[in-house]
């Protein structure tokens, strides 16, 4: 659940490591999860975002719930380019954009 | 579909229940309930909670090495789907399952024969604490003994005296 002044972490190598959203894109909702897009700004600049994880427990198809430790976004450009080149750090499941899974994952530490 | 264990307490984790829980290394961790998810995040060892089989193995209680858990460990080779290999697998793991049983069932037994000893003395002890208490009650049982022989005798007696006068 990311809403306005949510501050995620930068999961990808495009340079800032904090991000804060200003802004969901889409049809007017006030929460966005996995996979969303959107608006955050980060270094004084703005920039379009997907969630790529989220700490609050998704549900699976077969009934069970994920969760995941931290709030992650990948930054991206209003066209939907990436900004960066690299993903770092744990995606979830529901980041289906192929722009975003092929670029390169690095496994942290 | 793969059944999972519990990270805490070793149980398994069917679909549809509990938590998977990742963390930002990228490791995860599967929860059967939220008893065991909150351990987990008060950052709580399982080896030193007693009801988990963790505990267990680590402490001796149950069995922890032997050749039949060999059989389950998950290989990281894919294997290409084949009907016969399933069904012989299938076969395969109810006689590991049977034999397993049986050898956490003599672990046991084995464990519980010292268990016996130990009760043995300390009734031993208790009795010879406490025998003031139960004294009354033994030196009736005794005289109740004494009086049932002695009742025993005398219809011996009788039973000879009438044999021996009828013949």
């Amino acid at each position: 659940m990311i809403q306005i002044r949510t501050v995620l972490k930068v999961l990808d190598n495009s340079g800032p490591k904090t991000a804060r959203c200003i802004g969901i894109l889409g049809p007017p909702k006030k929460f966005a999860t996995v996979g969303d897009k959107i608006v955050v700004a980060a270094e004084g600049k703005v920039y379009h975002g997907i969630v790529a994880c989220c700490k609050v427990e998704k549900k699976r198809p077969d009934g069970s719930f994920v969760r995941i430790d931290q709030n992650g976004v990948i930054l991206v450009e209003s066209n939907g380019k990436p900004v960066g080149n690299r993903v770092f750090g744990v995606l979830s499941d529901r980041v289906k954009q192929p722009e975003i899974l092929s670029l390169g994952r690095v496994k942290t530490i | 579909m793969r059944l999972e264990k519990c990270y805490i307490c070793s149980s398994t984790v069917y679909p549809g229940h509990g938590i998977e829980f990742v963390r930002n290394d990228a490791k995860v961790f599967r929860f059967c309930r939220s008893k065991c998810r909150k351990t987990f995040h008060m950052k709580r060892n399982p080896r030193y909670l007693r009801w988990t089989k963790a505990y267990r193995k680590s402490h001796g209680k149950e069995m922890a090495i032997d050749s039949t858990f060999e059989f389950e460990r998950k290989r990281q080779r894919i294997q290409r789907y084949d009907r016969e290999l399933v069904g012989r697998t299938i076969q395969a793991i109810q006689k590991v399952d049977a034999v397993r049983m049986k050898r956490e069932k003599d672990y046991y037994k084995n464990r519980m024969k010292q268990a016996n000893k130990q009760v043995q003395k300390t009734a031993v002890r208790e009795l010879e604490k406490g025998i003031s208490l139960i004294e009354p009650d033994i030196l009736r049982m005794n005289e109740a003994v004494k009086a049932r022989e002695t009742v025993q005798q005398g219809v011996a007696m009788v039973e000879r005296d009438q044999l021996s006068g009828s013949n």
